[in-house]
């Protein structure tokens, strides 16, 4: 894994708002071809910053973001257009994924003109595309507002893969839509992804979601990533108390209430850990040292007590 | 059910079609406005003395009451009242035309342009921006009848270059916001050139608001221009435009009435047709409006 | 009608011109006790809650029977039903940093949220302190502006002043929905907590089966304005009698489910 070049990766990226870093010395390789990564956070960690600057929507502050091993801002103009045409954003569909104005083929012929399909050959691939994401060809002549929201967030997916990308940066794609249709789209998604051999960066705030989709998983906290692995290591034996926490509060069917620390702050500290404030496992050394990722397992985090996180995080959630 | 069944594939004519129907005012305000450009162009033929709209005098006839053979009076110097107004919405309304396509031409432009590049881009161009705000249409416009003749053409310079800035403003605030849109990044992520996502897609999610605004101020623009007409700086003698008509028979109102009233009522009604007629094309134009 | 149940729906009905919007055939609500409503958007459920507290527009249509802490809200004038509402029972919001006027400190919107009902000076003051308190929220966040403090903040004092004006019953429309998970849970604990120790019924309204299955002893699952199946949480979770209940069960992304 670690001699293939990624197809994308972010390496020691730092974006920030003012003199706010959003993201921090972030290292994300991500590689062609049917593998899922997860980028699991909340409101506020960065994960949606770390993905516009992924898409060549941010400017980086420090460090880069780079495509097949060249930094964006080197790319030749061909080069540009590869990693334009390779990577591909699917965005939730709360912020008008598509243009109101524009019928949805329209939208997915835009998509195909940069592949240097038009005219009657686009309208029958824009057919094509529909029913490959479960939708009626007809349905290229509605304007988006006439959908539902499955049915849109369906067209915005058809648009990503117009190009023929490899790699598809989903953000939040099903959060805006009722449980029984996130659950079609999320069979999509992974219907898709064996059948066009893509890579999906799946950013959410929804560990199941994560679980179910990718193989690896990254979590964010206050614009690091806090811990990666393999996302079933992670959520069975987190190593970071940030991702226990996360799974130990996801409600499971039937299941007890889940536990909370109370009387934590939910700000994160400016020195050293930025999780010590709501961590229980925090010492002094949390206070003095920033930690950074290291090996633990078979994951990585950035924590003085993984250890004993390891051993404290008894997987009894995740018995069935 | 059967506008249901419309609405799943609104043709252009079909929705024109259906603002008609929905928006009564709009429609009053569109029927009103076609018959004023209607009766306008049409002036030669329509006016009882069509030598009254531009060169004729008859000093004899001067400040006769409506009835009779003139139908509105006539003025100071004997002109049929009824025949200049028409020849003057000709004036009038071509002010108004030129006008708004310059300022929102060069002003959408210029929005587009600083909403979606932001930076420092949007800072040069809101600052000329500010700059031109400063200068009031008036002054501007004496500064250009120094350097130009006055005439139609300068006071629509003039007016033009303090106007356009408004539009720029409103553009670049919209713009900006769209530009954050999910549809925009897309584009961009698709490898769309910067000119064609400010075409394809800021531009036209940016023009509902302006063309409202467009229809809007048309009424301020004819007064506009009377203002200048007045200061000596628009329409010449004997060149028929409601400004200047309504500049010329104010003193009269108390005795003569109606040399000030007709040409008024003209900018009243067509003020009042362009604003009704924006707030049902503000309606019409959101395409989320007609979404169940 | 039984006086021991806070709240007590017969036969409701909701139209919207000719639309059936919501129809609940019967729901009580005793102290102490949570009922969760679950289902997709447009099942109705929202509006089912508007309707109980009285806060439906004049184009909808509300029939049946429905007492509210022994009022009957539909049948009453606005004027006690407002009084019922916020008094007897309290609405918390998805939103609740939109739910709040943001010109007002905190401390101020409680204080006239008391005033309308009456309350004023130190009893107002000790009613405020103590309310925070039963929410977990540190007392100089009535000092604070809405925008100053978090979501999950906001819900809490949004529940406080449910408190504060002594409410019996919390009627919750997606009370968590937009907060963060680990923000979520300590909501949760906050109404559980009332439940437990001032014997506060709860509605509870989410499309999230699996948070309602961990708080609600008895469920309603609702689809296109229609009651399609109700019971115990754990009868209705583990014994699902309609198709529509099971494919919710089986569309609800749940750790562990996997491999």
């Amino acid at each position: 894994m670690s001699d293939e070049i990624p197809l994308l990766a972010a390496v020691g990226l730092t974006v920030a708002y003012g003199r706010t870093p959003v993201v921090h010395e972030v290292d994300l390789p991500l590689y062609a071809g049917r593998r899922g990564v997860g980028l699991i956070g909340e409101s506020g960690s960065g994960k949606t910053t770390l993905a516009r600057a992924l898409l060549g929507l941010l400017e980086p502050h420090h460090g880069e973001v780079t495509f097949r091993g060249r930094s964006l801002g080197e790319l030749s103009r061909a080069e540009r257009r590869e990693y334009r045409s390779q990577v591909q954003p699917v965005f939730q569909d709360g912020n008008e994924a598509l243009d109101p104005r524009m019928r949805v083929g329209a939208s997915i012929r835009e998509a195909l003109a940069m592949r240097g399909l038009t005219g009657r050959s686009a309208s029958s691939v824009v057919t094509d595309l529909l029913e490959d994401v479960g939708l009626s060809g007809s349905l290229a002549t509605r304007r988006p507002h006439e959908l539902s929201g499955g049915q849109r967030q369906r067209v915005v997916i058809a648009r990503a893969l117009a190009i023929q990308p490899r790699l598809l940066v989903l953000d939040e794609p099903t959060s805006a839509l009722d449980v029984t249709v996130q659950a079609r789209v999320l069979e999509l998604l992974e219907r898709l992804g064996e059948e066009h051999d893509l890579g999906l960066l799946l950013i959410t705030h929804n560990l199941a979601v994560v679980e179910r989709l990718c193989e690896t998983a990254h979590v964010m906290f206050a614009g690091r990533v806090v811990e990666s692995g393999p996302t079933r290591q992670l959520l069975s034996q987190p190593a970071h108390p940030y991702t226990k926490a996360l799974r130990d509060a996801v409600p499971t069917m039937g299941g007890a209430l889940p536990e909370v620390v109370e009387g934590a702050t939910a700000d994160a500290a400016d020195t050293g850990c930025a999780y010590r404030l709501r961590c229980p496992f925090a010492t002094k050394v949390c206070a003095l040292q920033t930690p950074v990722l290291r090996r633990v397992g078979t994951q990585s985090a950035a924590c003085h007590h993984a250890e004993q996180v390891v051993e404290a995080g008894n997987p009894g959630v995740l018995s069935s | 059910m059967s506008l249901a069944t419309v609405a799943v594939r609104p043709s252009r004519l079909g929705r024109v079609s259906r603002l008609v129907r929905a928006d009564l005012l709009a429609a009053v305000g569109a029927v009103l406005l076609v018959l004023i450009v209607l009766a306008s162009l049409a002036a030669p033929w329509l006016a009882p003395f069509p030598q009254d709209g531009t060169t004729a005098t008859h000093a004899t006839q001067s400040l006769l009451p409506p009835g009779g053979g003139h139908l509105m009076g006539t003025d100071q110097v004997g002109r049929d009242v009824l025949s200049r107004l028409l020849y003057g919405g000709r004036t009038s309304l071509f002010i108004a035309a030129v006008v708004l396509l310059l300022a929102a031409a060069v002003g959408v432009a210029l929005g587009v342009i600083a909403g979606y590049a932001g930076g420092v881009v949007r800072d040069v161009i809101m600052r000329v921006t500010d700059v031109f705000l400063a200068f009031p249409a008036l002054l501007l416009s004496l500064a250009l009848a120094v350097v130009l003749q006055p005439s139609v053409r300068t006071a629509i310079l003039a007016i033009a270059a303090t106007w356009w800035p408004w539009y720029t403003r409103l553009t670049a605030s919209i713009a900006s916001s769209i530009r954050s849109r999910g549809y925009v990044d897309a584009a961009r992520c698709l490898g769309v050139s910067p000119a064609r996502v400010m075409l394809r897609h800021v531009l036209p999610n940016s023009l509902t608001p302006v063309l409202v605004q467009l229809s809007l101020d048309a009424g301020g623009v004819i007064l506009t221009a009377a203002a200048l007409s007045y200061l000596g700086l628009g329409a010449q003698e004997p060149t028929s435009e409601w400004g200047l008509m309504v500049e010329q028979g104010q003193a009269l109102f108390t005795t003569d009435w109606w040399v000030v009233t007709f040409p008024g009522l003209a900018i009243l009604v067509t003020a009042f047709a362009f604003n009704v007629l924006g707030e049902g094309l503000r309606a019409a134009l959101d395409p989320r409006r007609n979404a169940r | 009608m039984s006086v021991e149940h806070l709240v007590e729906v017969r036969d409701l009905q909701v139209t919207h011109g000719d639309r059936r919007i919501a129809s609940i055939p019967e729901l009580t609500l005793a102290a102490a006790e949570c009922v969760g409503i679950v289902g997709e958007s447009g099942s109705g459920k929202t509006t089912s809650l508007l309707a109980l507290l009285g806060l439906l527009g004049r184009d909808f249509h509300v029939s049946g029977a429905a007492r509210v802490c022994g009022v009957d809200v539909i049948g009453a004038d606005e004027r006690e039903v407002a009084a019922v509402r916020g008094s007897r029972i309290a609405l918390v919001m998805q939103n609740p940093q939109g739910s709040l006027n943001p010109t007002m400190r905190l401390g101020t919107l409680m204080k006239r949220a008391l005033a309308q009902h009456g309350v004023k000076g130190p009893a107002a003051r000790n009613r405020i302190a103590e309310a925070l308190s039963s929410v977990g929220l540190p007392e100089g966040v009535a000092r604070r502006y809405p925008h100053q403090v978090s979501g999950g903040q906001a819900q809490r004092f949004g529940i406080a002043i449910a408190v504060a004006l002594g409410a019996e019953v919390i009627a919750a429309d997606e009370p968590t929905s937009a907060l963060d998970v680990t923000v979520q849970a300590g909501v949760v604990h906050v109404l559980q907590r009332l439940r437990a120790e001032r014997g506060m019924g709860l509605l509870l309204v989410s499309h999230d089966l699996a948070l309602v299955s961990t708080v609600a002893d008895r469920v309603l699952v609702m689809r296109h304005g229609e009651v399609v199946e109700s019971g115990t949480a754990r009868s209705v979770l583990a014994a699902p009698a309609h198709d529509y209940t099971r494919e919710l069960l089986a569309a609800v992304p749940t750790l562990g489910a996997a491999g």
